[in-house]
Protein backbone atom coordinates (compact mmCIF):
# COMPACT_ATOMS: atom_id res chain seq x y z
CA UNK A 1 0.00 0.00 0.00
CA UNK A 2 1.22 3.53 -0.72
CA UNK A 3 2.37 5.04 2.30
CA UNK A 4 1.56 8.68 1.05
CA UNK A 5 -2.26 7.84 0.27
CA UNK A 6 -3.58 8.94 3.17
CA UNK A 7 -1.80 12.00 2.89
CA UNK A 8 -4.00 14.76 1.59
CA UNK A 9 -1.83 17.30 -1.08
CA UNK A 10 -2.15 20.61 0.34
CA UNK A 11 -1.07 23.38 -2.15
CA UNK A 12 0.15 26.50 -1.03
CA UNK A 13 -2.91 29.39 -1.26
CA UNK A 14 -2.06 31.86 -3.90
CA UNK A 15 -2.15 35.21 -2.45
CA UNK A 16 -0.95 38.54 -4.66
CA UNK A 17 2.05 40.50 -4.90
CA UNK A 18 -0.14 43.20 -2.18
CA UNK A 19 -0.88 40.38 0.49
CA UNK A 20 2.89 38.94 -0.04
CA UNK A 21 4.53 42.14 0.77
CA UNK A 22 2.11 43.00 3.44
CA UNK A 23 3.97 39.37 4.98
CA UNK A 24 7.46 39.90 3.87
CA UNK A 25 8.63 41.15 6.93
CA UNK A 26 6.86 38.32 9.14
CA UNK A 27 7.85 35.95 6.17
CA UNK A 28 11.42 37.01 6.46
CA UNK A 29 11.43 37.03 10.66
CA UNK A 30 9.84 33.02 10.33
CA UNK A 31 6.48 34.97 11.86
CA UNK A 32 4.27 33.73 9.73
CA UNK A 33 2.60 30.37 10.52
CA UNK A 34 2.52 26.81 7.98
CA UNK A 35 -0.11 28.37 5.40
CA UNK A 36 1.22 31.95 5.26
CA UNK A 37 4.54 31.15 5.20
CA UNK A 38 4.16 28.37 2.56
CA UNK A 39 2.01 31.10 0.31
CA UNK A 40 4.45 34.12 0.84
CA UNK A 41 7.73 31.41 0.01
CA UNK A 42 5.94 30.07 -3.03
CA UNK A 43 4.38 33.47 -4.38
CA UNK A 44 8.28 34.84 -3.86
CA UNK A 45 9.71 32.58 -5.71
CA UNK A 46 7.74 32.81 -8.67
CA UNK A 47 7.15 36.36 -8.86
CA UNK A 48 9.87 38.44 -10.57
CA UNK A 49 7.90 41.34 -8.84
CA UNK A 50 7.92 40.32 -5.23
CA UNK A 51 11.31 37.98 -5.07
CA UNK A 52 13.64 41.63 -5.64
CA UNK A 53 11.73 42.79 -2.49
CA UNK A 54 12.55 39.28 -0.71
CA UNK A 55 16.36 39.66 -1.98
CA UNK A 56 16.43 42.81 -0.23
CA UNK A 57 14.76 42.70 3.04
CA UNK A 58 16.90 39.36 3.49
CA UNK A 59 20.35 41.23 2.80
CA UNK A 60 19.01 43.88 5.55
CA UNK A 61 18.35 41.87 8.13
CA UNK A 62 21.38 40.11 7.74
CA UNK A 63 23.64 42.90 7.49
CA UNK A 64 21.92 44.11 10.49
CA UNK A 65 22.53 40.73 12.60
CA UNK A 66 26.68 40.99 11.41
CA UNK A 67 26.37 44.26 14.04
CA UNK A 68 24.37 42.38 16.35
CA UNK A 69 27.63 40.84 18.19
CA UNK A 70 29.55 44.04 18.53
CA UNK A 71 31.20 43.77 21.57
CA UNK A 72 31.20 47.44 23.56
CA UNK A 73 35.00 48.10 25.39
CA UNK A 74 33.92 47.78 28.86
CA UNK A 75 37.23 47.21 30.85
CA UNK A 76 36.98 51.14 32.19
CA UNK A 77 33.49 51.58 32.58
CA UNK A 78 32.88 48.15 34.18
CA UNK A 79 35.45 49.81 37.06
CA UNK A 80 33.73 53.07 37.07
CA UNK A 81 30.23 51.14 37.72
CA UNK A 82 31.85 49.53 40.60
CA UNK A 83 33.20 52.58 42.07
CA UNK A 84 29.85 54.21 41.93
CA UNK A 85 28.11 51.09 43.31
CA UNK A 86 30.72 50.46 46.36
CA UNK A 87 30.25 54.07 47.54
CA UNK A 88 26.31 53.19 48.16
CA UNK A 89 27.38 50.04 49.95
CA UNK A 90 28.12 47.50 47.45
CA UNK A 91 30.63 45.37 48.23
CA UNK A 92 30.55 42.15 45.69
CA UNK A 93 32.53 41.25 42.77
CA UNK B 1 12.94 38.06 52.37
CA UNK B 2 15.43 38.28 54.58
CA UNK B 3 19.33 37.86 52.68
CA UNK B 4 22.89 38.33 54.27
CA UNK B 5 24.10 41.56 52.59
CA UNK B 6 26.71 38.89 51.03
CA UNK B 7 23.85 37.01 49.36
CA UNK B 8 22.48 40.55 47.82
CA UNK B 9 25.31 41.49 46.53
CA UNK B 10 26.28 38.10 44.80
CA UNK B 11 22.90 37.93 43.28
CA UNK B 12 23.26 41.63 42.28
CA UNK B 13 26.61 41.18 40.72
CA UNK B 14 25.41 37.55 39.31
CA UNK B 15 22.31 38.72 37.85
CA UNK B 16 22.68 42.62 37.17
CA UNK B 17 26.14 42.95 36.52
CA UNK B 18 26.83 40.71 33.77
CA UNK B 19 24.27 42.67 31.68
CA UNK B 20 26.58 45.52 31.94
CA UNK B 21 27.60 44.95 27.85
CA UNK B 22 23.54 44.91 26.98
CA UNK B 23 23.08 48.03 29.16
CA UNK B 24 25.89 49.93 27.45
CA UNK B 25 24.63 48.97 23.98
CA UNK B 26 21.43 49.93 24.61
CA UNK B 27 22.36 53.56 26.92
CA UNK B 28 24.59 54.31 23.43
CA UNK B 29 21.58 53.97 21.35
CA UNK B 30 19.52 56.10 23.46
CA UNK B 31 22.32 58.61 23.51
CA UNK B 32 24.05 58.49 20.38
CA UNK B 33 26.97 60.02 22.88
CA UNK B 34 29.54 58.14 24.82
CA UNK B 35 30.34 60.12 27.73
CA UNK B 36 26.71 60.22 28.09
CA UNK B 37 26.01 56.54 27.74
CA UNK B 38 28.88 55.81 30.47
CA UNK B 39 26.82 58.20 33.00
CA UNK B 40 23.98 56.74 31.76
CA UNK B 41 25.09 53.27 32.33
CA UNK B 42 26.59 54.24 35.76
CA UNK B 43 23.23 55.36 36.71
CA UNK B 44 21.14 52.48 35.83
CA UNK B 45 23.25 50.25 37.88
CA UNK B 46 23.67 52.72 40.94
CA UNK B 47 19.33 53.04 40.83
CA UNK B 48 19.25 49.30 40.01
CA UNK B 49 21.23 48.78 43.48
CA UNK B 50 19.46 50.93 45.28
CA UNK B 51 16.27 49.56 44.39
CA UNK B 52 17.80 45.87 44.23
CA UNK B 53 14.55 45.03 46.56
CA UNK B 54 11.73 45.63 44.49
CA UNK B 55 13.48 43.10 41.50
CA UNK B 56 11.24 39.85 41.12
CA UNK B 57 13.90 36.83 40.95
CA UNK B 58 13.29 35.28 38.08
CA UNK B 59 11.82 38.27 36.10
CA UNK B 60 14.06 39.07 33.49
CA UNK B 61 16.71 41.42 34.82
CA UNK B 62 18.18 42.96 31.40
CA UNK B 63 14.27 44.37 30.45
CA UNK B 64 13.90 45.80 34.08
CA UNK B 65 17.65 47.19 33.77
CA UNK B 66 16.89 49.03 30.20
CA UNK B 67 13.27 50.17 31.48
CA UNK B 68 15.64 51.70 34.53
CA UNK B 69 18.17 53.01 31.50
CA UNK B 70 15.28 54.83 29.62
CA UNK B 71 13.31 56.26 32.53
CA UNK B 72 16.62 58.04 33.79
CA UNK B 73 17.48 58.83 30.37
CA UNK B 74 13.64 60.86 29.45
CA UNK B 75 14.27 62.68 32.91
CA UNK B 76 17.98 63.92 32.00
CA UNK B 77 17.78 64.59 28.63
CA UNK B 78 17.21 67.59 27.42
CA UNK B 79 13.57 67.50 25.68
CA UNK B 80 15.07 69.23 22.28
CA UNK B 81 17.45 65.87 22.39
CA UNK B 82 15.08 63.49 22.52
CA UNK B 83 12.97 64.47 19.75
CA UNK B 84 16.23 64.82 17.46
CA UNK B 85 14.78 63.86 13.97
CA UNK B 86 11.48 62.86 15.13
CA UNK B 87 9.52 65.79 13.32
CA UNK B 88 11.62 65.17 9.91
CA UNK B 89 8.69 64.84 8.04
CA UNK B 90 10.47 63.38 4.78
CA UNK B 91 12.16 60.85 6.71
CA UNK B 92 8.80 60.19 8.64
CA UNK B 93 6.91 60.10 4.81
CA UNK B 94 9.74 57.76 3.62
CA UNK B 95 9.20 55.50 6.45
CA UNK B 96 5.66 55.01 6.86
CA UNK B 97 5.45 54.05 2.98
CA UNK B 98 4.40 50.26 4.24
CA UNK B 99 6.02 47.95 1.83
CA UNK B 100 9.86 47.16 1.41
CA UNK B 101 12.07 48.07 -0.99
CA UNK B 102 13.33 46.01 -4.11
CA UNK B 103 16.95 46.61 -5.33
CA UNK B 104 17.78 44.93 -8.68
CA UNK B 105 19.86 42.19 -8.52
CA UNK B 106 23.17 43.53 -9.45
CA UNK B 107 22.71 46.10 -6.52
CA UNK B 108 21.63 43.17 -3.66
CA UNK B 109 24.81 41.27 -5.06
CA UNK B 110 26.91 44.40 -4.78
CA UNK B 111 25.98 44.73 -1.36
CA UNK B 112 26.82 41.53 -0.32
CA UNK B 113 29.84 41.18 -0.99
CA UNK B 114 30.61 44.32 0.70
CA UNK B 115 31.05 45.23 4.20
CA UNK B 116 27.99 46.59 5.35
CA UNK B 117 28.81 46.79 8.91
CA UNK B 118 29.90 50.54 9.42
CA UNK B 119 27.22 51.58 6.80
CA UNK B 120 24.52 49.72 9.05
CA UNK B 121 25.64 50.75 11.91
CA UNK B 122 25.87 54.75 10.64
CA UNK B 123 22.38 53.72 9.10
CA UNK B 124 21.14 53.09 12.95
CA UNK B 125 22.54 55.51 14.40
CA UNK B 126 20.66 57.99 12.00
CA UNK B 127 17.28 56.50 12.99
CA UNK B 128 14.79 58.46 14.58
CA UNK B 129 14.55 57.84 18.47
CA UNK B 130 11.72 55.99 18.10
CA UNK B 131 12.66 53.49 15.45
CA UNK B 132 16.35 53.50 16.95
CA UNK B 133 14.89 51.79 20.23
CA UNK B 134 13.17 49.30 18.39
CA UNK B 135 15.98 48.37 16.22
CA UNK B 136 18.24 48.24 19.13
CA UNK B 137 16.06 45.95 21.23
CA UNK B 138 14.68 44.03 18.91
CA UNK B 139 17.17 43.57 15.96
CA UNK B 140 20.26 44.25 18.00
CA UNK B 141 19.49 42.73 21.77
CA UNK B 142 17.14 39.79 20.22
CA UNK B 143 14.38 40.84 22.75
CA UNK B 144 10.36 39.43 21.59
CA UNK B 145 8.45 41.79 21.03
CA UNK B 146 6.55 42.12 23.92
CA UNK B 147 9.58 42.12 25.70
CA UNK B 148 10.35 45.22 24.32
CA UNK B 149 6.66 46.37 23.89
CA UNK B 150 7.31 46.24 28.15
CA UNK B 151 10.60 48.35 28.23
CA UNK B 152 9.42 51.37 25.78
CA UNK B 153 6.21 51.26 27.24
CA UNK B 154 4.22 51.00 23.80
CA UNK B 155 1.41 48.54 22.12
CA UNK B 156 3.42 45.25 20.75
CA UNK B 157 1.86 46.30 16.88
CA UNK B 158 3.58 49.85 17.56
CA UNK B 159 6.75 48.13 18.16
CA UNK B 160 5.93 46.06 14.90
CA UNK B 161 5.03 49.18 12.72
CA UNK B 162 8.25 51.08 14.31
CA UNK B 163 10.41 48.42 13.13
CA UNK B 164 9.10 47.60 9.69
CA UNK B 165 9.16 51.59 9.20
CA UNK B 166 13.12 51.34 10.49
CA UNK B 167 13.98 48.46 8.22
CA UNK B 168 12.83 50.83 5.30
CA UNK B 169 14.71 53.28 6.34
CA UNK B 170 18.21 50.97 6.69
CA UNK B 171 17.09 49.57 3.27
CA UNK B 172 17.29 53.18 1.81
CA UNK B 173 20.51 53.91 3.25
CA UNK B 174 21.89 51.04 2.12
CA UNK B 175 21.24 51.64 -1.17
CA UNK B 176 22.74 55.35 -0.67
CA UNK B 177 25.55 54.04 0.56
CA UNK B 178 25.95 51.28 -2.61
CA UNK B 179 25.81 54.46 -4.49
CA UNK B 180 28.08 56.95 -2.59
CA UNK B 181 30.56 54.07 -2.50
CA UNK B 182 30.26 53.04 -6.44
CA UNK B 183 28.75 49.45 -5.50
CA UNK B 184 26.26 50.87 -8.62
CA UNK B 185 26.49 52.89 -11.18
CA UNK B 186 23.60 54.70 -11.33
CA UNK B 187 21.33 55.96 -9.01
CA UNK B 188 19.65 53.29 -7.36
CA UNK B 189 16.29 55.09 -5.82
CA UNK B 190 15.25 56.07 -9.61
CA UNK B 191 15.70 52.32 -10.50
CA UNK B 192 13.99 50.27 -8.14
CA UNK B 193 11.48 52.02 -6.81
CA UNK B 194 8.33 50.07 -7.03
Amino acid sequence: MNSHADHTTHEPAMIDCAAAVRMLWDYLDGHLDGDNDAAVRAHVTRCGHCFPHANFGQLVLDAVAEVRRDEPELTSLRGRVLQRLRAEGYDGP
Amino acid sequence: MSTSPTDREQAFHDIALRWLPDVTRFARSLTRDETNAEDLVQETFLRAWRHWDSFKPGSEARAWLFTIARNAWRKRAPRDARLVAVEDTALQALADQDFPLGAPSDVVQALTDADLRPAIRNAIAQLPDGFREVVELVELQEMQYVEAAEVLDIPVGTVRSRLFRARRLLQTSLLEHARDAGLVAASPEQEVRS
